[in-house]
């Protein structure tokens, strides 16, 4: 990998501040008003209406092959169909003009001025004057419109009464329908609920909350860690009072990170700012988001969020602490085979590996999490914020 | 999407359109309040029900017409150039003329209603065939899935001179509450050279199940 970007020798990434540059011979997307002649559409975009008139065609040909089973032929109902039913083969035919007339003006910039300017420049400037989301609901309130007078029509030619009335029939067929919509719904929920159910039960345990009165650990029980101590001391205020921080145009750490050699005190260390600062302590396994079935530590993490969250509003803060986070870092291959081991990319992004060296042991560093679930949005981002190695 | 497809969908539109454009040379009938289909051959002129009331006999008051209307469903057709209803198995209709016809039958009918009366719905076969004006064919016994049974007679009807050539199809439900009854006929020569044609047409008269 070359180092271009920062000038630096060796693995390098993007210069993601300065923006990314384009090539030379980079030309930007002309703006809509800027074109000459109209943007060329995609192939479905141009056949797409055609389609649907199509479909619509061949369910009346459908229709009117099983009215007159075992003695119309294939070619006779097409025929019958395209001749009693004229209007789609109009609005076919109207359709194609449509797309012709497009086609002239993507190639054309003299035909598509002409159309755009001096036919209808007066009208679409009109139509400009309404506010952009009120013309999208009324381009969308069309849609339904026509969607609804080709499903009247249909409707009227199968039930054979007149499109007026069946206006009226769409309602009590979509009535007499229900009972057999029911029923699919019911059996697509009852396979729905063993999945949920599955889920859920899966989704359970690997997280422990201490309410602040069951923390009794206090700062004056972490003994050893006086530096560290002084860190966290510092921290809390911004976990206290991020405002105050933020008012003077500070930045705010959603957590602090904790790391170190097994047993250097850092769950102590998680427990005494819970017991300090009076707010629930929610413990979080190291293996709790590792699961059998992809998806459900996913769920772990969003009813982790939720428990966290509730307990935020209730107690006006909480204490999360991720026993050896390294391992939510990583994904695939490095969650499953333990924080360092096996394929490392090097990457941004990636956790490095600690100077101690131990880290596949049994003896994995602890890294701690501690985060306050802020119950606002603050400047430095969507709360809870973490901090990570 | 690929250069065949791109290629292969406008060719297999347009022979899709073509294809609507030609025909098996037949124009189909239907009565959904019936449930009764059929067809036949295109140059055939079609005579709506409306027609057939209009052309009714002058013996029959409006009362017992409106009777009618509301009792039966009947569309009839002929084969001629000049079609009119006056060609219906006439000694000079030189083209094939017919009808199909749905009557309910009335409560005095049902009680006595039989095969034999079947056969005789529209000509008095059994009191013609003694008097030696009908010569009958063929006569076969007609029993459907559904349960709609009746008779199948092809046979010659004498008038004046000529013969004229009748195939008839008359049916009734299980309940013996409605007469499915459908009739294709000619001169007897005009009747032989278009055998094939009016088989086509009867073959297609069709009771769906409801």
């Amino acid at each position: 990998m070359s180092s271009k970007g920062n000038g630096k020798p060796g693995l390098a990434w993007p210069d993601h501040d300065s923006g990314p540059v384009p090539p030379g011979e980079y030309q930007s997307r002309e703006r809509e008003e800027d074109r000459k002649t109209r943007r060329p559409l995609a192939l479905w975009d141009r056949v797409k209406i055609l389609i649907l008139l199509l479909g619509v065609w061949f369910i009346l040909v459908w229709y009117t092959m099983v009215q007159f089973q075992g003695i119309m032929p294939f070619v006779d109902a097409l025929n019958q169909t395209a001749r009693a039913q004229g209007w789609l083969l109009v609005l076919a035919g109207l359709e194609f003009v449509r797309q012709i007339h497009y086609f002239l003006s993507e190639r054309s910039a003299a035909y598509y001025r002409f159309f755009t300017e001096r036919l209808f420049g007066g009208w679409d400037r009109r139509l400009h004057r309404i506010n952009d989301w009120n013309r999208f609901r009324i381009a969308r309130a069309l849609k339904w419109v026509l969607v609804l007078v080709v499903l009247d029509l249909v409707v009227a030619q199968i039930v054979g009464v007149s499109p007026a009335l069946a206006l009226f029939q769409l309602p009590v067929l979509a009535f007499q329908a229900l009972p057999f919509a029911v029923q699919l719904i019911f059996y697509f929920f009852i396979i729905i609920f063993q999945f949920v159910g599955l889920f859920w039960f899966l989704s359970r345990g690997g997280v422990d909350v201490y309410f602040p009165d069951d923390v009794k650990t206090r700062f004056t029980d972490v003994w050893g860690q006086d530096n560290v101590l002084t860190k966290i001391k510092e921290n809390m205020v911004f976990l206290e009072d991020p405002e105050s921080i933020e008012e003077r145009g500070g930045y705010v750490p959603g957590g602090v990170l904790l790391w170190g050699p097994p047993g250097t005190g850092k769950t102590l260390i998680a427990e005494a700012v819970a017991g300090e600062t009076g707010r629930p302590f929610v413990f979080v396994d190291p293996g709790a988001f590792i699961q059998m079935f992809m998806g459900v530590g996913i769920l772990k993490v969003k009813s982790l969020f939720r428990k966290l969250r509730k307990l935020a509003v209730r107690y006006g803060g909480v204490i999360v602490f991720f026993d050896e986070a390294d391992a939510l870092g990583s994904r695939g291959a490095t969650a499953q085979q333990g924080p360092w081991g096996g394929h490392m990319t090097e990457g941004r992004g990636s956790t490095r590996p600690p100077a101690t060296g131990s880290a596949t042991s049994p003896t994995t560093p602890l890294l701690c999490c501690c985060s306050r679930v802020s119950t606002r949005p603050t400047k430095s981002g969507a709360a809870p914020n973490v901090i990570a190695s | 999407m690929t250069n065949f497809w791109r290629m292969a969908a406008p060719a297999l539109a347009v022979a899709l359109l073509l294809s609507a454009c030609s025909t098996s040379g037949f124009q189909y009938v239907s009565s959904a309040e019936t449930n009764t289909v059929f067809k036949v051959p295109e140059r055939w002129t079609l005579f709506s029900e409306d027609d057939v009331f209009r052309f009714r006999p002058p013996e029959i008051s409006p009362q017992q017409e409106a009777a009618n209307r509301a009792s039966q469903w009947v569309m009839a057709f002929d084969g001629a150039a000049e079609p009119t209803l006056t060609h219906l198995f006439n000694a000079d209709s030189t083209d094939p003329a017919g009808y199909a016809k749905v009557r309910i039958l009335s409560e005095e009918e049902r009680a006595a209603y039989s095969l034999s009366s079947l056969r005789n719905e529209e000509f008095e076969i059994d009191k013609l065939v003694r008097r030696q004006q009908v010569e009958l064919l063929s006569e076969e016994e007609v029993s459907l899935d559904s349960g709609v049974n009746g008779v199948h007679l092809v046979f010659n009807v004498r008038q004046g001179a000529e013969f004229v050539t009748v195939n008839q199809t008359a049916l009734k439900d299980p309940q013996t509450r409605v007469l499915y009854l459908f009739l294709v006929g000619c001169q007897a020569d005009c009747y032989e050279s278009n055998q094939g044609t009016i088989d086509e047409v009867v073959s297609s008269w069709t009771i769906k199940e409801r």
